[in-house]
């Protein structure tokens, strides 16, 4: 910043222990600077300036070297107060003469304000001091002597006042100067006593050419190091991201893998080949690991969420089936495939009570013919898997009544029940399994006995050929016979038995 | 040059005195404020307070707004000496006035004393450029 000048002031007094006047400073980085002369025999000492109540600082005193009757003070003060308030010099006694007066700059260094004083005194038509200064800086001086011709500061100096006791022919003033590395301050008088100081002033932030290359050099390192610090910054703040977010590209093959299983396992391929394409896109662009680190964590949730959705879907597809086959005739036979096939796939009991309770909504859109049927079919099926423990044991029922059922269309049903009863029995070692599936067989007929009566009855007369078919001579009769298995585990009740 | 008595030449009891405000004359340069040395007493020397304060407000805007103590001073009693080896008459400071043609400036004072003494508090008002 450069030093301006910014105001003035000054007094003329006589036979006054205290000077005191307004001086208005505006800006900022001020700094106040004080020339307070006197004139006397013996010229006081300067005992303290002040300006708005505050003490400033003494730069000089000098008395000339002649007469030894002027003595020129400089004081300072950096951050003065603005707006108009008084600056009071104190005499340690009243002079015949007092002039005083003061400068205020801004722009100023507040902290190293001032660089090295000068002073001088003496008889001669030009009072000079030079100064030691920089580019940048400001030269200002004071000073008090007798010059009845008046006085006229250097050429290359500015005024900031003059002051002139004309009855004592006692002069005073204050100029400034360009700073250079050499500057000799001048004023002119009429070959008389003089005493006189002065003092560089240094720029805020150093002179306006070093402050320029401070500037740009500070500017340079400022910006370098903001942009290493704002690229280390996103650096850290990216890989803090990418740590944080980010999972092992053994992950991504994972998860990618997940889906393509599900891909190939749903039913619903549209979702998953949606989420398929996704992680492909995101595999194939891998410079962006955040959004594949949370397509990841995605496609994990919602791996692990469609495990059971799989299932449902599948049984779902197999119902879905399931309903449309039994519109048809032999729609009972598909069922049982059906159900077969998820008894089959589906190890929780949970989801196939779910299928067959699906399968019952179906019934009501099945003829009364289907229902039957179809209700028959399902309480032995639900029969048979509450009591069976063994999915051997569930299986091979399921396919004894699928067989049942795929024969049921024709007059030869009971025979093939009784063969896969008896095929049961056979395969079945366990006792109790057996007698599950005996009386789940036993619930289809007592079921379909009422089918048979009225669907069937014609066919089921005495010369049918299922009547034929079940007679004393028939395989069935001479295999349930009183010592077989069966028939000590049938008992008295049974319908099987009758 | 005019010249504007405040408080005329007699002696005064220790208080406070204001004077004013005074219209300033256009073409004003410059006030200087007079205290007159006649029968001041031997105290207040150096080192000990001072038994007179003087000053003068200034108003650029008819009374409006003042600037405060725009010029004053303070004296010890006893005598002066010049260098000449004469007793100092007057104890005076005297100011540049600043907008020579502005109709509106005008001039307040204190006149305050410490001590009882004998003294006439004035103004001279000057015109032109003195330097």
């Amino acid at each position: 910043m450069a030093i301006a000048f910014d105001a003035s002031s000054s007094i003329e007094a006589e036979s006054d222990a205290s000077v005191e006047w307004a001086h208005t400073c505006t800006g900022s980085d001020l700094i106040l600077v004080v020339s307070a002369g006197c004139y006397a025999s013996t010229p006081p000492a300067v005992s303290g300036v002040t300006y708005n109540a505050a003490a400033m600082t003494s730069i000089w005193s000098v008395v000339d070297t002649d007469s030894g009757d002027f003595r020129s003070t400089g004081w300072y003060k950096t951050g003065p107060s603005t707006g108009a308030n008084t600056i009071s010099v104190t005499f340690a006694s009243a002079p015949d003469v007092a002039i005083c007066g003061a400068m205020s700059f801004t722009g100023v260094d507040q902290s190293t304000p001032i660089g090295t004083e000068d002073t001088a005194g003496g008889d001669s038509v030009e009072a000079s001091i030079d100064l030691s200064s920089a580019s940048g800086e400001v030269c200002v001086d004071g000073l008090m002597c007798q010059g009845c011709a008046g006085i006229a500061k250097g050429a290359s100096q500015t005024l900031g006042w003059e002051e002139e006791d004309g009855g004592w022919c006692i002069n005073g003033g204050q100029s400034y100067v360009a700073g250079a590395a050499s500057v000799t301050m001048t004023w002119t008088i009429d070959n008389a006593d003089w005493a006189y100081g002065g003092v560089p002033i240094k720029p805020a932030g150093g002179g306006e050419t070093e402050s320029l290359a401070a500037s740009i050099a500070a500017l340079s390192s400022v910006s370098a190091t903001m942009h290493a610090e704002l690229a280390l910054g996103a650096n850290i703040a990216g890989v803090s991201v990418v740590n944080a977010q980010m999972v092992r590209t053994r992950s991504l093959g994972a998860a990618v893998g997940a889906v393509s299983a599900l891909t190939s396992s749903l039913g619903r391929k549209r979702p998953i080949a949606a989420t398929i394409n996704a992680v492909s896109s995101i595999v194939a662009a891998p410079g962006r690991r955040r959004p594949v680190a949370a397509t990841i964590s995605a496609v994990s949730s919602i791996t692990a969420s469609l495990r059971g959705i799989i299932k449902m879907a599948a049984s779902i597809d197999a119902v879905s089936s399931i309903t449309t086959a039994l519109k048809r005739t032999r729609g009972l036979s598909a069922i049982i495939n059906a159900v077969s096939s998820i008894s089959g796939s589906v190890i929780a009991k949970r989801a196939l009570q779910a299928t067959v309770s699906a399968v019952s909504s179906v019934t009501a859109d099945l003829s009364i013919l289907g229902k039957i049927m179809l209700q028959a079919t399902i309480n032995a099926v639900s029969s048979v898997t509450s009591s069976l423990s063994r999915t051997r044991g569930l299986s091979a029922v399921i396919n004894a009544v699928a067989s049942i059922s795929g024969s049921m269309i024709v007059k030869r049903a009971f025979q093939a029940a009784v063969n896969a009863v008896s095929a049961v029995s056979a395969a079945i070692t366990r006792r109790r399994p057996l007698q599950a599936v005996i009386q789940a067989v036993s619930s289809i007929i007592a079921s379909l006995s009422e089918y048979i009566a009225t669907a069937f009855g014609e066919l089921i007369d005495e010369t049918s050929t299922i009547t034929m078919l079940i007679d004393e001579s028939s395989t069935i009769t001479l295999s349930i016979d009183d010592d077989s298995t069966i028939t000590k585990l049938i008992d008295e009740e049974s319908p099987l038995n009758e | 040059m005019d010249k504007i008595v405040a408080y005329e030449s007699k002696d005064y009891s220790i208080g406070s005195r204001t004077f004013g405000p005074f219209q300033v004359p256009l073409k004003c340069t410059r006030a200087k404020l007079i205290a007159s040395r006649e029968n001041w007493p031997e105290k207040g020397r150096e080192g000990k307070a001072p038994i007179i304060h003087v000053k003068i407000d200034l108003s650029l805007d008819g009374g409006k707004a003042w600037i405060d103590t725009y010029v004053g001073f303070t004296a010890y009693g006893g005598e002066v000496r010049k260098v000449d080896n004469t007793v100092s008459p007057a104890s005076t400071v005297a100011r540049a006035l600043p907008e020579p043609d502005n109709p509106n400036r005008m001039i307040r004072g204190i006149f305050e004393n410490a001590e009882n003494l004998k003294s006439e508090i004035s103004l001279e008002l000057e015109y032109g450029n003195r330097i």
